[in-house]
């Protein structure tokens, strides 16, 4: 049985959203997938929320499923929450297609949102410290977290380590990432930061740590998405175009201790993108998909991802950079969105929000960061967890 | 609404922890007498850095091995600003990742270079501060 993606409900990435609770970022955009599909919420027979872990911190609530549920109007309903880091978005959609295969729905919402700008710091008068100092709760806290003061600097090691290991990136190369991901999002209208740099410019912007500078990194961002997953038959009557799931990956490896042989890479995104890549019949992804969106918290971390991705080998993902490959007018665009980089982010909401914009790529509805859709297919990975040890790929494609 | 018909309330909370190690507690008490706890499978033969008392890859117990305190250094990420509990060594501090000698995995901690080279290969020797709560509470520097 395939499943389908028949409605998608997306909003602006903000710094943050004072005017709106979690739970009515959740509303809105339940009611604009339900509104894109074309169908009303008694039609939904489950929901799949994709919230952070670390809601907890960020707006004091273990169980925050529970309270959206009926705040969205799904009351009545069955509900699963997943949690996966920074995965937890692309898993909630793995979760959907699962209970949809599995015959116990034939329609189901995947939805999450995420705030984390509520917290408050009273030693900075900020709030963006506060957040920072929130989201190391991701990492191991025992054997990481003491030794990790700073968040760009989990990731980091992974870029470092790859340097060390492969020679490459060089700094320019990931400066690269940044122009050309800041500039895709200028054309995005739901993007948090676009804009047109140089090399220089990020070169030149302030060092966070190691070979991380600040337009390295992803945004923090306050945002929500929902998605409306449909069987295969069900699909069929809602709309003319669904996006099918033609596959989808998973993999966790060790995290704060990785193995010697993994070092500088990252071994999870390999082996999930892999797996959806087997489940989807994708034997060449260069050759086989028309762009991919995939998770760069760093600049370093989306060249890394080239190589797992199956785009290159590994330490040449710096090469496609210089070579224009990944550009949105190169042989196979990456992040035509955007990205983390140039959009937003926050841990939950984050991967079905860009599994919406894939969606929209591949309708032909992306608007300004359309790229030609000539195969069909396309895919979001993401990764996340402690020291990048979690991936779900999911491959995506048209009729 | 208009930003200024906005109703927002302070709110703290305060957790205050009293943590166990459980059965990782050896290692802590091998920081606090200037040790460093390993353990090896008596299974596979597997060296688990820092310890665990059962072995993840076998499931078979673990018995605790002190390990010289050395260190390789593999990869690191250099702050720019030395956490607070280190200052006072007045040298460059990096996050790492190490592999302490004869262990079979790989270790984050802190490592202090008083030159600033922090390159891949160079040998380490461990130091322990007085008190131990985490494991920040040591750190590697140059022999």
């Amino acid at each position: 049985m395939r499943v389908g993606i028949v409605g998608v409900g997306l909003i602006p990435w903000r710094t943050r959203y004072a005017n709106k609770t979690y739970s009515e970022l959740a509303l809105d955009v339940t009611k604009a997938a339900l509104r894109d599909a074309g169908i009303g919420r008694d039609d939904v027979d489950h929901v799949v929320w994709g919230l952070s872990d670390l809601m907890v911190a960020w707006v004091r609530q273990c169980c925050p499923s529970t309270t959206m549920q009926d705040y969205i109007g799904m009351a009545g309903k069955s509900s699963v929450h997943v949690t996966a880091g920074a995965v937890t978005g692309a898993m909630a959609v793995r979760q959907g297609m699962i209970e949809i295969m599995s015959g116990m729905s034939d329609v189901t919402l995947v939805v999450g949102s995420g705030k984390g700008m509520d917290l408050w710091d009273p030693d900075t008068q900020k709030r963006s410290s506060a957040f920072l100092k929130a989201i190391m709760l991701d990492l191991d806290t025992n054997w990481e977290m003491p030794v990790e003061p700073l968040a760009a600097a989990n990731f980091g090691f992974v870029v470092q380590a790859h340097m060390d290991r492969f020679g490459a990136p060089t700094e320019e190369q990931m400066a690269k990432v940044s122009v050309k991901n800041h500039g895709n999002a200028l054309t995005n209208p739901l993007a948090q930061s676009g804009m047109k740099l140089t090399v220089d410019d990020v070169m030149n912007s302030r060092r966070v740590a190691g070979p991380i500078k600040m337009f390295d990194c992803c945004l923090y961002s306050e945002g929500a998405a929902a998605l409306i997953l449909a069987s295969e038959d069900r699909a069929k009557e809602i709309c003319k175009n669904p996006i099918w799931i033609d596959g989808a990956g998973a993999a966790n490896e060790r995290s704060y201790m990785p193995e010697f042989s993994n070092l500088g890479r990252m071994v999870c995104q390999q082996k999930s993108s892999h797996r959806a890549y087997a489940m989807a019949g994708i034997r060449d992804p260069r050759k086989e998909l028309d762009f991919i969106e995939t998770h760069d918290l760093l600049t370093g971390v989306e060249l890394i991802s080239y190589a797992e991705l199956g785009l290159c080998d590994p330490g040449e993902g710096g090469r496609l950079i210089d070579e224009g490959v990944t550009e949105k007018t190169g042989e196979i665009p990456v992040n035509p969105s955007g990205g983390m980089i140039g959009c937003g982010h926050v841990a939950g909401c984050s991967g079905i929000s860009r599994i919406g914009e894939v969606v929209q790529q591949l309708r032909g509805q992306a608007g300004g960061t359309q790229v030609p859709i000539n195969k069909g297919r396309a895919i979001f990975s993401a990764i996340g967890g402690p020291a990048i040890s979690q991936s779900c790929t999911i491959v995506l494609g048209a009729e | 609404m208009s930003m200024n018909d906005l109703f927002e309330a302070e709110i703290i909370d305060t957790y205050h922890y009293r943590l166990s190690y459980g059965g990782q507690s050896p290692f802590f008490n091998g920081l606090a007498a200037g040790k460093l706890v390993a353990s090896k499978c008596t299974g596979c033969g597997f060296v688990w850095m820092p310890m665990r008392p059962i072995c993840s890859n076998c499931y078979e117990k673990a018995e605790p091995l002190m390990l010289a305190n050395r260190a390789e250094l593999l990869t690191s990420i250099v702050l720019p600003n030395a956490p607070a509990h280190l200052a006072h060594l007045d040298a460059p501090v990096a996050s790492a990742l190490v592999r302490i000698d004869d262990a079979d995995t790989c270790m984050k901690v802190f490592v202090v270079m008083p030159d600033g080279d922090f390159r891949k290969g160079r040998q380490l020797v461990a130091r322990f501060l007085p008190e131990v709560q985490t494991i920040a509470d040591f750190y590697f520097t140059a022999p």
